[in-house]
């Protein structure tokens, strides 16, 4: 048990790529036992903890630092405590550092050791004292900004907004600390700061509240804050000079990297420790800003103290400079009665049993077999099983049915049309004044192609971003023709194909993410050369590398060399740049494309995406199953980028076959795949579903009759059903813009509109079967379910329809009507 | 000066709406849409206004129209015969009818049978068999797919081409057939298809060799699934011949071209084709094996320029072979990355034009990116696109004695053996392109002549570093025609033709050629004309495809139902000036209707009332011009325009030319900023200067006075000495208070019976209340004396600023 926890541990470390794995330091005296996986109550705890103290090491640099720590006592069955006020604590030589409280402060240079005893274990956490007797001066980016970041100063809300607040402005979360500095210290002359006498300083009175201030009063003037701004105003007020900047930081880390506490109430103290690019490091945890993504499971507080709450999962982050970082926190009743169930099955099952054992959840069972045909053939195919499908399958005996029919399914042309609609949503494959139908038209078609032989969506994507020619010869070419703004562009490469949203950027480095302006003006320097002339034709236009253009800085106003986001800046003369980014983008070693395609994939088959939603992978919206997401990605390199055996993979998982029916111990959670979840078929397939059981297809414009709504090309292709049932308009690149939430008038449309009574109508499909094949009106009940509902109707349904029709005596037209009802079930519109 | 502008918008305005009103005769359907040629054929011609056709004519000669019968007021047939020897392709065709000309459309002839398209051949399973070379009469309606089944054996090749957009007719942006073609093996998957290509634009033509022995379907569609009952297609089925590809593209006439055909399978032969003895911009060469005829031909440039072959290595610019310039510089890119090099050598300051053809005419797949350089190998000049065109064009002035270098290679840095080229570098001589104006709009302009009446047509000038005068000759007209082309003045690009027909003449119609040349010091600039047919027009009017043509149509029509004159007026208009023209009828017995005048020309600078009607019972009238004040002087010629209403829709008869002599103005008036107060007299004062000698008597006139002020001598004559006039004005007590920037002087001068108008604008006056009482003077004590009213006018009129002064002074 306690190995397994172990490594999911690490593995949260390994995703957040910044908190140091180094940072831990465990003593275990002793091997736990496989028996006590099964310990729940606390009488149970080992004669020697498990404690472990954070952060691993402590480097004090100069008289002003101090560091924080904290203690943790993790019990065999997962659960940590903050041990903190129990553990004796003690420093090896006390002539080189103290302690006041849990803090440590430097005393004279040289090394000793913080020491931490509890019931029979010991941590020795080594610590390193250097420049005792040096006072830096305060810095303006390094001391004075992190004070402004955490009082709030430059929140959007506040100063930090686009206009500043109340005459006052500063870079939103200090993306530019020197214009900051002109504003704060030049911009209305003396009336912001007083060099003369510091305490009178606006800058300062405001903070503190001693003159009205719409923000408040911030901190008081005995706080360190005051103190350090003070002190910055009494040297004179100077920025950093150009030959001395202080160094910037390189990582944050929050320690404990997980917090698993049992009991509404309990607490558990977090450190946040910076580390700069000097090597030296230094306690943030009065300097970073707390948040929680669960606040009802694991409140923090501003000094990171987190109070549990309801049973759940959260992630609580830091952040401080341009780093976010975060820890998991599990919440859990005290004395919970759980019995793990046996970890077993495919690496998929696996995982997710480990995460529900961490949670303590049981998951639901398997779905029948008239459940999973459905299901499977809506989220592979689009479409309905047939009745000789549905009787074939049922009726087989065969031990792996299941695993053939999902091998059958995938081999079917609609599963690559279904991945080919997705797609052309996400690149808004749409006519519009600049791009005309045909070009459309051809880029539907490159797409639909290209799943349809399989190409292997890695090379697809090189193809599509190094693509030159006419949008009418190279179709790809459309990609740059449907965006043509050089930084949407990137932004719309970053968030297709790597989930990431970098717009924030664009303006401010990301608030609750690694991504800075630099990165931003970095990556879309890639697609700046990409240039643009007239065809013959005036449908058509070429797209080309220009070998040439730029993309200045917001700030700087000065051109960016390209740079991978969270990479190397690569060598780009003489070369296309799309090639250059297109490369790294698909490369197998490339951490977000592989994991973010596989993520999209997961989220279609089990409707939640491992990071949900799917294009919004970032720090601060971390996976709900890291192991998961990384494996699923990493099975797509495995694969070749082919993601028809990720999805026999995840077809083939318990996790996908559960039941929709939720246990009592599953039914408030929807991110960890205990039970399957409810899912509106989403448009285009229900419009296809409907057009297939009543055996009347739709006419769209300009395709051929019999043309399926999936097979559509043109995003702006009008019609009701889809419009009304949540089709994307293919307005931008995010997945949220086809949705399945529910509205009137789509409940409407199904009752009174022309899409299901007048297709029932028109097909005659019920008079075949009643008056030509002259079945019995039971036969076509039952024939309707099978075509619909992929069942049989109940012995109660059967006999409650029946003695509806009694008294009609045109038993076609109350066929008709029977047939109506089924599609305006709700179990129709649903995939369960 | 607001004035004139808001007038002459409101000119255009009118003069837009009335183009609109004539009616004329289109052809819009041909059916078959092609002939075979050596065989007599009937084609239905269907349109509106076409109850009275007449001829046919054809641009290019091969087509007999042996006879033109219409058969109601929609349709027409045609019976022709296409000469044996007629080379396969498009053959312009315009029908003529006894009141105008119609649209020019294109005919396809061909060598194979053809047959008609029968539906349904929608599914693939349910075809149309056909035998090999045919062609095919089809129609792509809309998400309509029409499959075509063959029997090839194995190693046979097939070759498909269609005429689709090539064959249309659509200036709406309507039902534009782009087709997509493809071949079918049994197995339905495509094993050859064409959507645009490079040859043949939005048509296409594939290829294909069958493996084994088999049946396979051809499939055509619209490539989006568009398509219209009205997308009629002819698509040739076959094994002829499909090069794609002639190297060199061109040659000198009389000569025989040895040239490298590359057919549409890559495979390379050799050919020599005699080329013709006159230069053609044009010239379609045809291809006839034992395997057939190709169906369409490839173009080619036969022109005075010799060629000069590529010769590889020439990759770079610093040793790039040597050639004699001018001449036309021929070559292919063969394959990716590939640049071609010619170096030349050239004195400083020669100016060279260089017109690369890869594109246009060789219909070649290169985007051609043509750079020069200098001696010292710094680019001078590059062109990628130019014109409108995908082919580059630049001209260059060598920087210095020595060699200078051009390089071309393709946009994208393809390449492929048939990526060719032809560029042709030629000294920047002075010249001029000479068109008929579109009069509507998108339509290439047609004249028709009323027997016994005029027509007239604007000659645009498109001149290439010529300024000077242009003269023209008119050649190719019908008996009975004649034409009268002024010169189009130095520095100016338009001017009218106008055609008379005698009483005499017949119905007839003929193709006409306009030749111009440079005035007596240029005689060697020449220029001639080129007339650009619009066929189809795609979206925001942008042309899809067009045909050009070296001569306009013109035909013989119905006479009016009157005489028309427009009187030569005998004085000058002048700038800032105003004129009437008058316009006379003599009606026919029988005639009374309205006839509408309007402008088919504006002198540059002058205004005309273009909304104006000769009504019922009248047989003449006055119409304004006015010039603005940078009127062109000089003689100009003056062509007004009647319409009349004919059975076939309304008909238009130009005035015979009148010449209107647009001199300077004679006087420039400085008006004064006034100012008076209500109830009280004052006087404006204008200083006129009298620019040059005007003839007869003159006299001023002030207008624009506002409500309630008067003048009691508002005209007043003036003399050669005159330096100003002084206008004496009553303000009424009610007058109204303000600025009106309204004051206007009317000059005009007498000659004989006609008056020489110049209007001049505006002058300020101010209408002020009388300021009431201070509040702390003594009560107004009524002056002791008031002046007489009859006391004469002071005699110099005082400035505002001296009435003032003098005010203070009271």
């Amino acid at each position: 048990m306690s190995i397994t926890h172990r490594f999911g541990l690490i593995a949260v470390t390994a995703t957040l790529a910044l908190v140091t794995p180094t940072g831990v330091n465990r003593v275990s005296a002793i091997e736990p036992s496989e028996s006590a996986s099964t310990a729940s109550a606390r009488t149970d705890l080992p004669l020697v903890p498990d404690l472990a103290v954070y952060p691993g090491e402590i480097k004090l640099g100069s008289s002003r630092d101090f560091q924080s720590f904290v203690a943790v006592i993790k019990r065999d069955d997962g659960i940590t405590s903050d041990a903190s006020d129990r553990v004796e604590w003690s420093i090896a030589d006390v002539s080189k550092a103290k302690l006041d409280g849990f803090t440590v402060f430097p005393v004279a240079d040289g090394k000793t050791e913080l020491i931490g005893k509890y019931a029979g274990a010991e941590v020795r956490i080594p610590v390193d004292v250097s420049g005792a007797t040096t006072r830096p001066s305060i810095s303006f980016e390094k001391d004075v900004m992190p004070v402004l970041t955490r009082s709030g100063c430059n929140t959007g809300s506040c100063h930090g907004a686009a206009r500043g607040k109340d005459g006052f402005r500063v870079s939103l979360f200090g993306f530019d600390p020197i214009g900051d500095f002109h504003r704060i210290t030049r911009e209305i002359g003396v009336r912001r700061i007083n060099l003369a006498v510091p305490e009178e300083s606006l800058f300062l009175k405001k903070a503190i509240g001693s003159v009205p201030h719409t923000g408040g009063k911030l901190f008081d003037v005995s706080s360190d804050y005051y103190a350090t701004v003070l002190e910055w105003l009494q040297d004179g007020a100077k920025i950093d000079p150009d030959n001395a900047k202080p160094p910037k930081v390189a990582s944050v880390s929050i320690y404990p990297a997980q917090a698993v506490i049992e009991g509404e109430g309990k607490t558990q103290r977090f450190v946040a420790v910076a580390t700069y690019s000097d090597g030296t490091t230094r306690d943030v945890t009065r300097l970073a800003a707390f948040t929680s993504n669960n606040s009802g499971t694991a409140a923090i507080d501003d000094v990171g103290v987190v109070t549990a709450g309801s049973r759940g999962e959260a992630f609580v982050m830091a952040r401080f400079d341009t780093h976010t970082v975060g820890s998991q926190v599990l919440a859990l009743p005290e004395n919970l009665q759980y019995t793990p169930p046996k970890i077993e099955g495919s690496y998929i099952d696996q995982m997710v049993a480990l995460k529900l054992q961490q949670l303590r959840i049981v998951p639901s069972g398997k779905c029948s077999d008239e459940e999973f045909i459905r299901r499977a053939t809506i989220d592979i195919a689009g479409k309905l099983p047939t009745e000789d499908e549905f009787r074939q399958f049922v009726g087989d005996a065969a031990p792996d049915k299941r695993a053939e029919l999902i091998d059958r399914l995938l081999e079917r042309k609609e599963f690559s049309e279904i991945w080919a609609m997705k797609f052309a949503q996400l690149l808004m494959i749409k006519s519009t004044n600049d791009v005309s139908y045909k070009s459309a038209f051809l880029y539907a078609n490159w797409l639909t192609d290209k799943f349809a032989r399989n190409v292997p969506i890695d090379e697809m994507v090189r193809e599509l971003l190094t693509s030159s020619g006419g949008t009418f010869t190279s179709p790809p070419t459309n990609f740059f023709e449907i965006e043509r703004d050089t930084l949407k562009t990137s932004e719309n490469v970053a968030q297709v194909f790597m989930g990431i949203r970098t717009q924030c950027t664009q303006c401010h480095n990301h608030p609750f993410d690694r991504w800075t302006m630099d990165d931003y003006y970095g990556f879309a320097s890639f697609f700046s050369q990409v240039g643009r002339k007239n065809a013959e034709d005036y449908r058509e236009r070429i797209v080309f590398n220009q070998f040439g253009g730029e993309v200045n800085h917001l700030v700087t106003k000065k051109p960016v060399p390209p740079k991978f986001l969270g990479g190397e800046s690569p060598n780009t003369s003489g070369k296309d740049r799309r090639a250059v980014v297109a490369d790294w983008l698909a490369s197998p070693d490339n951490p977000y494309f592989a994991r973010s395609i596989a993520n999209r994939v997961w989220a279609h088959f089990t409707g939640v995406g491992v990071v949900d939603p799917v294009d919004d992978i970032r720090v601060s919206n971390p996976a709900s199953n890291p192991e998961l997401f990384d494996e699923l990605g990493k099975r797509l390199v495995e694969y070749k980028f082919d993601f028809r055996q990720l999805v026999r993979d995840i077809c083939n998982s318990d996790a996908y076959q559960r039941s929709t029916a939720s246990t009592e111990s599953n039914a408030h959670d929807h991110r960890n795949y205990a039970h399957a979840e409810i899912r509106r078929v989403p448009a285009e397939s229900l419009l296809d579903c409907i057009c297939q059981v009543t055996d009347s297809p739709d006419k769209f414009r300009g395709l051929p009759l019999g043309a399926r709504a999936v097979q559509i090309a043109d995003g702006t292709t009008t019609n009701y059903f889809l419009t009304s049932f949540g089709r994307s308009p293919r307005a931008t690149v995010c997945e949220c813009e086809a949705t399945t939430d529910p509205s009137l008038s789509q409940a409407l449309h199904l009752l009174n509109g022309d899409s299901v009574h007048n297709k029932i109508a028109q097909s005659k499909i019920i008079e075949k079967w009643f008056a030509d094949e002259k079945l019995p009106a039971e036969a076509v009940i039952d024939r309707i379910y099978v075509r619909c509902l992929s069942r049989l109707p109940t012995e109660q349904e059967r006999t409650d329809l029946m003695a509806s029709m009694a008294d009609d005596p045109n038993k076609a037209a109350a066929l008709q009507d029977v047939f109506w009802a089924v599609l305006n079930s709700r179990e129709f519109v649903f995939n369960h | 000066m607001r004035q004139p502008i808001t007038l002459a918008a409101v000119l255009m305005l009118t003069l837009t709406f009335s183009t609109a009103d004539a009616s004329f005769p289109v052809v819009e359907g041909i059916k078959p849409l092609g002939v075979v040629r050596g065989e007599e054929s009937t084609v239905t011609l269907t349109g509106q206004r076409i109850a009275d056709a007449s001829a046919v004519l054809t641009d290019q000669p091969g087509i007999e129209i042996l006879e033109v019968k219409p058969v109601d007021g929609k349709t027409v047939t045609v019976r022709l015969k296409a000469d044996a020897k007629l080379a396969p392709g498009l053959y312009p065709i315009r029908l003529v009818t006894k009141s105008g000309i119609a649209n020019l459309r294109l005919l396809g002839v061909g060598a194979m049978p053809i047959v008609q398209e029968v539906e349904p051949n929608n599914d693939f399973t349910a075809p149309q068999t056909i035998a090999l070379n045919q062609t095919i009469e089809g129609v792509a309606d809309r998400e309509d797919m029409d499959h075509y089944r063959v029997e090839l054996k194995a190693g046979q090749r097939l070759n498909v081409e269609i005429e689709g957009i090539r064959l249309g007719y659509s200036l709406n942006s309507q039902n534009i057939l782009d087709p997509f073609i493809a071949i079918l093996d049994e197995g339905r998957f495509e094993v050859a298809t064409s959507d645009d290509s490079a040859l043949l634009g939005q048509d296409g033509a594939c290829s294909f060799a069958a493996t084994e022995d088999g049946v396979y379907t051809v499939l055509v569609r619209e490539s989006s699934f568009g398509g219209s009952p009205a997308n009629g297609y002819r698509l040739h089925v076959g094994t002829f011949p499909r090069p794609v590809s002639t190297i060199p593209a061109g040659g000198v006439p009389g000569s025989t071209l040895n040239a490298k055909l590359i057919a549409i399978d890559g495979t390379a032969t050799d050919a020599s084709v005699q080329l013709p003895s006159e230069p053609f911009e044009q010239w379609g060469v045809t291809i006839e094996n034992e395997n057939g005829i190709s169906p369409s031909p490839n173009w080619i440039r036969v022109n005075d320029l010799p060629v000069a072959m590529e010769v590889e290595p020439n990759d770079d610019i610093r040793k790039a072979p040597a050639v004699e310039i001018p001449a036309a510089l021929c070559g292919v890119i063969e394959k990716e990355g590939d640049f071609d090099c010619f170096s030349f050598q050239c004195k400083q300051n020669q100016k060279f034009r260089v017109q690369c053809y890869s594109r246009d005419i060789v219909r070649s797949p290169l985007d051609a990116v043509i750079n020069v350089f200098a001696p010292d190998f710094n680019t001078i000049v590059s062109s990628d696109d130019a014109n409108g065109k995908i082919d580059p064009f630049l001209e260059f002035t060598a920087p210095a004695d020595g060699t200078h270098t051009i390089r071309v290679y393709d946009h994208l840095r393809g390449g492929s053996p048939i990526h060719q080229y032809r560029i042709e570098v030629t000294p920047a001589d002075p010249t001029f392109d000479l068109t008929l104006k579109e009069l509507r709009r998108d339509e290439a302009s047609v004249i028709a002549v009323p027997i016994g009446g005029q027509s007239a047509a604007i000659v645009n000038a498109t001149r290439k570093g010529y300024n000077g005068e242009i003269r023209m000759d008119v050649d190719g007209l019908p008996a009975g025609v004649t034409a009268t082309a002024y010169p189009v003045p130095e520095g100016r690009g338009e001017i009218p033709v106008i055609f008379t027909a005698t009483a005499e003449a017949a119905h007839a119609a003929s193709l006409l050629t306009i030749l111009g040349h440079g005035d007596e010091k240029s005689l060697g600039v020449m220029g001639r004309l080129r007339q650009n047919h619009k066929l189809i027009l795609g979206q925001n009017r942008r042309g899809m495809w067009d045909y050009n043509t070296d001569r306009a149509a013109i035909a013989v029509t119905d006479a009016a139902p009157f005489k028309i004159e427009l009187v030569q007026p005998q004085t000058p208009i002048v700038r800032d000036g105003s004129k009437s023209l008058i316009v006379r009828v003599t009606k026919h017995e029988g005639f009374d209707e309205a006839i509408p005048i309007r402008a088919l020309y504006n002198p540059p600078g002058i205004g005309i009332n273009n909304s104006q009607n000769i009504e019922k019972g009248k047989t003449e009238i006055e119409i304004g011009l006015t010039a603005n004040g940078g009127a062109a002087i000089g003689q100009w010629p003056m062509i007004l325009v009647a319409s009349y209403p004919t059975p076939q829709g309304t008909a238009e008869i130009s005035t015979p030319a009148i010449m209107l002599d647009i001199q300077n103005s004679f006087f420039k008036y400085e008006f004064p900023r006034t100012a008076a107060e209500t109830g009280s007299q004052a006087s404006i004062a204008v200083a006129i200067e009298i620019l040059r000698e005007y003839p007869g008597e003159a006299e001023v006139e002030l207008v624009g006075l506002p409500n309630g002020v008067t003048s009691p001598a508002a005209t007043q004559k003036i003399s050669k000495d005159t330096t100003s006039v002084i206008f004496p004005i009553v303000v009424a007590a009610d007058a109204k208070v303000g600025k009106h920037n309204t004051l206007v002087c009317i000059a005009r001068v007498k000659v004989g019976d006609e008056t020489i108008v110049q209007t001049n604008g505006t002058g300020e006056l101010r209408i002020d209340a009388p300021l009431p009482p201070k509040k702390d003077a003594p009560p107004p004590v009524p002056k002791p004396e008031v002046k007489a009213p009859e006391q004469p006018a002071a005699p110099k009129p005082l400035s505002r600023l001296e009435q003032l002064r003098q005010m203070k002074n009271e």
